[in-house]
C-alpha cells in the first residue's frame, strides 16, 4: 500500500478533460531539481568541508522554474501541439526562491525523489504503452554529469549528497530511463515518437569523487536486447556537449529552456510546403537550437560555450505546428549609409498590399515585425535603387541592402 | 589496407580531408565457429554490396581530390579483397594512421565511411563484424569494432590537439542482428566489441562539428551487384551538389550542416523508390556544424511543377531569381492543367502574362527535392 501522496504520483498532475477514446496524443513528464537538500546553498560550497558524498555540487536556482515554464508552455500553446495533450506528470524540487514566487501551494506536485521519480515515470510510461502513435515527451533540468567509461549522462535527483545507500543512489542515468521505454514483450504497444531534453551539466565529476562505478538508481527492469525491433524514433537533445558545462541565469531560468521556448515559439519555424503550413519538427529545432542559445547568451551579455547536442534524429517528426507564418523581427540595413536620408523601402509578398517604410529610414537599421515567408524588397533612394527578393525566418532576418545607381 | 591516395608531401601544413573507406563483404564464419553454428547470428551471408560501395567512394574520391573544401591528402580503402581485408588488426592499423594524418591540422577534415554487418550487444552502440569475425579466437565480438568509439575516440585530446574539427562518419550497416533470446547462451551480452580509439572524455572540451550518419537495414533492397548502396549513393550525389546550399558571393557549398539536412531527405527518397525498410539516424549532431565539406558544386535542378487553369489563349511563365533577372521564359499552352520548370534549388518570382500584361505574381521557394505548387 502507498502513502496518498505517493499515489498521488501515479495521477498526472493535468489530464485531458474527455479524450476520445482510442486518440494518439502526447503524454509529458517534466522534472526539475532546484532544491538539493544534502548540498550547501548555492554559493557556499566552498565554506563547508570537502564531502565526497556530495560531488562538489551545490543547490541550483533556475532548474525547477525552467521545468514549470515547459510545463505551462505545453498547456498554454496546447492547440498547436501536433497531438492532443493527454497528460503532464511534472515533479519540482523548488529552490526557497522559486517556492516564494511559485506559492507552493499553487504547485500540484513537489519533489524530485527517486521513488517520485520511480512512480511517476512509471505511470508515464503505463500510458504510453497502449498506442504506438502516442508521443512521449520527457524534459529534465537539474545537475548532472557524464560517466566517463561509458559515456551516459546521469541526471541527479533530489536525495544526492545524502548519507544513505551509495553516493549514486538518487540518479538515474538517460540510457536506463531511455531503455526502459522500449518495444517489449511487456510493452509492445508502446509509444514509437519519443522526445528527451535533457537540460543538465555532461561535465565528468573528478576523480576525487570516485564515482565512476557506483551504481545508479533504477526506474524499472531493461528488456532484453532484440526481443523486440526497437523502431522508436527518439530524437535527444542534450543542453551540452559531452564534457561540458551547462549555464542557467540566476534566479531566471536555464539558457537550454530559454533557447527551448524560444524556438518553440517560432524561431525553430520551416515552412512546410505538403501540409502547406510553418512547423517545428526535430530537425528545424536541432538547426535552430544554438542560434537561439547564442541569442540568449547575447540578449543576457554572458558568455557561454555551451553547444546543443542531438542524437537520434530520423524520419520527420512535427514538434510544433503554427496556424499561421509566425512572426520574426527583420533587420533591415541600407548601404552606402549616406542613402539613408532619402530611403524608402517597400516590403510585400502579392498576398497583401506592400508595406513602406520611411523616407527618412529612421531608426537605421529598421526593425519590424513581419510574418516568416518570403518577399520582395524594393529600395529606392535618390537615384540609387535596388529590387530583389528575400526570404524570412529566424535565420535569415538580417537583410543588408545595397543599392545600385 | 590499400592508400589508394596518398599526397601528404604535397599537402604537407595544410588543411587537408583524410578519407577511411571500409567495406566488409565476407567473414570468417565459414570456418564455422562453434558458438556461432546454428544461431541467429549463422549463416552470415556475404554482403557483396559493401565491396561495391567502398570502391566507388575510393573511385569519386580519387577522381574529386581537389573538388573538396579541404583537398583530399589520404584515402585509405579496405574493400575485402585479398591485399585488402578489414580484419581486426588490418581495420585498426587503418583507423590509427587515418587517425595521426587527420590529426595533424585541426582545420582539415575527417571522412569515415564503413559498410556491413552488425549485432547490437548493448542499446547504447552497435558491433560492426569484421572479415576475421567468427574465426573462434578470443572473445565472441573480439573481432568486431564498437561504432560508438570510433567517433567518440576522435573528440580532441591532449594527446590530439590538432584533431580535425569537421569530422564526417557513414554507417552503412546491414543488422543489427541479436542473439537468440530463447537459447540463453548470452553470448552477445558478456562480449564487448573493440574499441577502435581510446575515448578521451572530459579531458578536453569537445568543440568539434562531427556527425554520424547511420543507416541500418535488416536486408539489403539495393541490387546486390549494383555500384553503391542507398547510403554511398545518396552521399555522393549530395557532395557532388543535391546538398548544396548558397554560400552567398561565394557561390554554392555543402556544408557538414546542408549534408545533415539534404542527405536525409534524398536517402528516404530512394529508399521509398527502392521499397527499402533502411532507417537513417544523425547522432551527434551540433549546429555548429556549418563547416564547408565541398565548395562550388552546383547543385541539381529540380522540378518545379505549377498547377495553372490557362484559358483559351495561350500564356507566357517568366521566371526571375533573388536579384529579380529573367532566369526562364517559357509558354503555358491554352487548356493546360499544370506546368513544369527545372530550376536550381532557391527564391523566384513567377510572373504569368498574357498577351504581355502580367495577370498574377507569386513567390516561390523551391527546394532540394522539386515541389508541386497549385496556383
Amino acid at each position: 500500500m502507498l502513502p496518498d501522496d505517493m499515489a498521488d504520483l501515479f495521477r498526472p498532475i493535468y489530464r485531458a478533460p474527455a479524450p476520445p477514446p482510442h486518440q494518439p496524443g502526447i503524454h509529458a513528464l517534466i522534472v526539475g531539481i532546484s532544491r538539493y537538500p544534502n548540498l550547501p546553498l548555492p554559493g557556499h560550497g566552498d565554506e563547508l568541508s570537502p564531502d565526497e558524498r556530495k560531488l562538489g555540487l551545490e543547490q541550483l536556482t533556475c532548474a525547477a522554474r525552467s521545468a514549470w515554464s515547459v510545463h505551462n508552455w505545453l498547456l498554454q500553446t496546447e492547440k498547436q501541439l501536433p497531438l492532443p495533450l493527454l497528460s503532464i506528470r511534472t515533479l519540482l524540487s523548488l529552490s526557497d526562491d522559486e517556492n516564494r514566487e511559485f506559492g507552493a501551494d499553487s504547485l500540484p506536485a513537489h519533489g524530485a525523489s527517486l521513488e517520485r521519480f520511480q512512480a511517476a515515470a512509471n505511470s508515464w510510461r503505463a500510458d504510453l504503452s497502449h498506442d504506438p502513435d502516442h508521443v512521449a515527451l520527457f524534459y529534465y533540468a537539474g545537475h548532472g554529469f557524464q560517466r566517463k567509461r561509458s559515456g551516459d549522462l546521469v541526471m541527479l535527483l533530489e536525495g544526492t549528497g545524502g548519507q544513505l545507500g551509495g553516493r549514486l543512489a538518487h540518479s538515474i542515468e538517460a540510457s536506463h530511463l531511455v531503455g526502459g521505454m522500449a518495444p517489449s514483450q511487456l510493452h509492445p504497444r508502446i509509444a514509437r515518437k519519443q522526445v528527451y531534453l535533457f537540460d543538465a551539466c555532461r561535465m565528468p565529476l573528478t576523480d576525487g569523487y570516485k564515482y565512476e562505478d557506483e551504481p545508479g538508481g533504477s526506474l524499472w527492469d531493461i528488456a532484453a536486447l532484440g526481443e523486440f525491433e526497437d523502431d522508436r524514433l527518439m530524437p535527444r537533445y542534450y543542453t551540452t556537449r559531452p564534457g561540458a558545462s551547462a549555464y542557467g541565469l540566476p534566479d531566471n531560468l536555464t539558457l537550454f529552456s530559454r533557447a527551448l521556448l524560444r524556438c518553440f515559439d517560432g524561431s525553430a519555424a520551416e515552412f512546410n510546403t505538403a501540409m502547406d503550413r510553418w512547423e517545428v519538427t526535430a530537425a528545424s529545432l536541432s538547426e535552430a537550437f544554438n542560434r537561439e542559445l547564442i541569442a540568449v547568451s547575447e540578449d543576457e551579455k554572458i558568455e557561454a560555450k555551451q553547444k546543443v547536442q542531438v542524437d537520434g534524429l530520423g524520419e520527420p517528426l512535427t514538434l510544433v505546428k503554427f496556424p499561421t507564418a509566425p512572426e520574426v523581427e527583420v533587420s533591415v540595413s541600407v548601404d552606402p549609409a549616406s542613402a539613408v536620408p532619402a530611403t524608402k523601402i517597400s516590403i510585400g509578398d502579392f498576398m497583401a498590399p506592400p508595406r513602406d517604410f520611411g523616407p527618412p529610414l529612421d531608426p537605421h537599421p529598421l526593425r519590424v515585425k513581419l510574418p516568416m515567408g518570403s518577399y520582395r524588397v524594393s529600395v529606392t533612394s535618390d537615384g540609387l535603387h535596388l529590387d530583389c527578393l528575400r526570404n524570412l525566418n529566424a535565420r535569415e532576418s538580417v537583410w543588408r541592402l545595397e543599392l545600385d545607381e | 589496407m590499400a592508400l589508394v591516395l596518398d599526397r601528404r608531401s604535397a599537402m604537407q601544413g595544410r588543411p587537408a580531408t583524410h578519407v577511411l573507406l571500409c567495406g566488409v563483404p565476407e567473414y570468417s564464419l565459414t570456418q564455422a565457429s562453434k558458438r556461432i553454428r546454428g544461431s541467429e547470428l549463422a549463416p552470415l551471408a556475404p554482403d557483396p554490396l559493401a565491396r561495391n560501395t567502398v570502391e566507388t567512394l575510393a573511385r569519386w574520391v580519387t577522381e574529386h581530390r581537389d573538388d573538396l573544401a579541404a583537398p583530399v591528402s589520404t584515402c585509405r580503402l579496405l574493400s575485402g579483397s585479398p591485399a585488402s581485408t578489414a580484419t581486426l588488426v588490418e581495420f585498426l592499423r587503418a583507423a590509427a594512421e587515418w587517425r595521426d594524418d587527420a590529426c595533424t591540422h585541426s582545420e582539415g577534415v575527417a571522412l569515415l565511411y564503413i559498410a556491413g554487418r552488425c549485432v547490437r550487444p548493448t542499446e547504447s552502440d552497435l558491433a560492426i563484424l569484421l572479415a576475421d569475425f567468427g574465426d573462434d579466437v578470443g572473445g565472441l565480438l573480439y573481432k568486431s569494432v564498437s561504432l560508438r568509439s570510433l567517433m567518440d575516440g576522435m573528440a580532441p585530446s591532449p594527446w590530439n590537439p590538432e584533431v580535425p574539427r569537421t569530422q564526417l562518419f557513414f554507417a552503412d550497416l546491414v543488422g543489427p542482428m541479436y542473439e537468440s533470446v530463447s537459447d540463453g547462451s548470452g553470448l552477445l551480452s558478456s562480449s564487448w566489441p573493440t574499441p577502435a580509439f581510446d575515448r578521451p572524455t572530459g579531458i578536453a572540451e569537445d568543440d568539434r562539428s562531427a556527425t554520424f550518419f547511420r543507416a541500418v537495414t535488416p536486408s539489403r533492397s539495393e541490387p546486390a551487384d549494383g555500384p553503391a548502396s542507398i547510403l554511398g549513393t545518396t552521399l555522393i550525389e549530395c557532395l557532388e551538389g543535391a546538398a548544396s546550399e548558397s554560400a552567398g558571393a561565394e557561390g554554392w557549398a555543402v556544408t557538414s550542416r546542408s549534408l545533415a539536412s539534404h542527405l536525409p531527405e534524398i536517402f528516404r527518397q530512394r529508399n521509398r523508390e527502392l521499397g527499402s525498410s533502411s532507417r537513417l539516424t544523425l547522432e551527434g549532431l551540433t549546429a555548429a556544424g556549418r563547416s564547408v565539406v565541398a565548395k562550388g558544386m552546383t547543385p541539381r535542378r529540380v522540378k518545379y511543377v505549377l498547377g495553372v487553369h490557362s484559358g483559351d489563349g495561350p500564356q507566357q511563365l517568366v521566371v526571375k531569381d533573388g536579384s529579380l533577372a529573367t532566369v526562364l521564359e517559357t509558354t503555358i499552352p491554352a487548356h493546360v492543367n499544370s506546368v513544369a520548370v527545372d530550376l536550381f534549388p532557391g527564391l523566384y518570382l513567377m510572373e504569368v502574362r498574357e498577351e504581355g500584361q502580367p495577370i498574377q505574381n507569386f513567390l516561390a521557394e523551391v527546394g532540394g527535392l522539386g515541389m508541386i505548387a497549385e496556383h
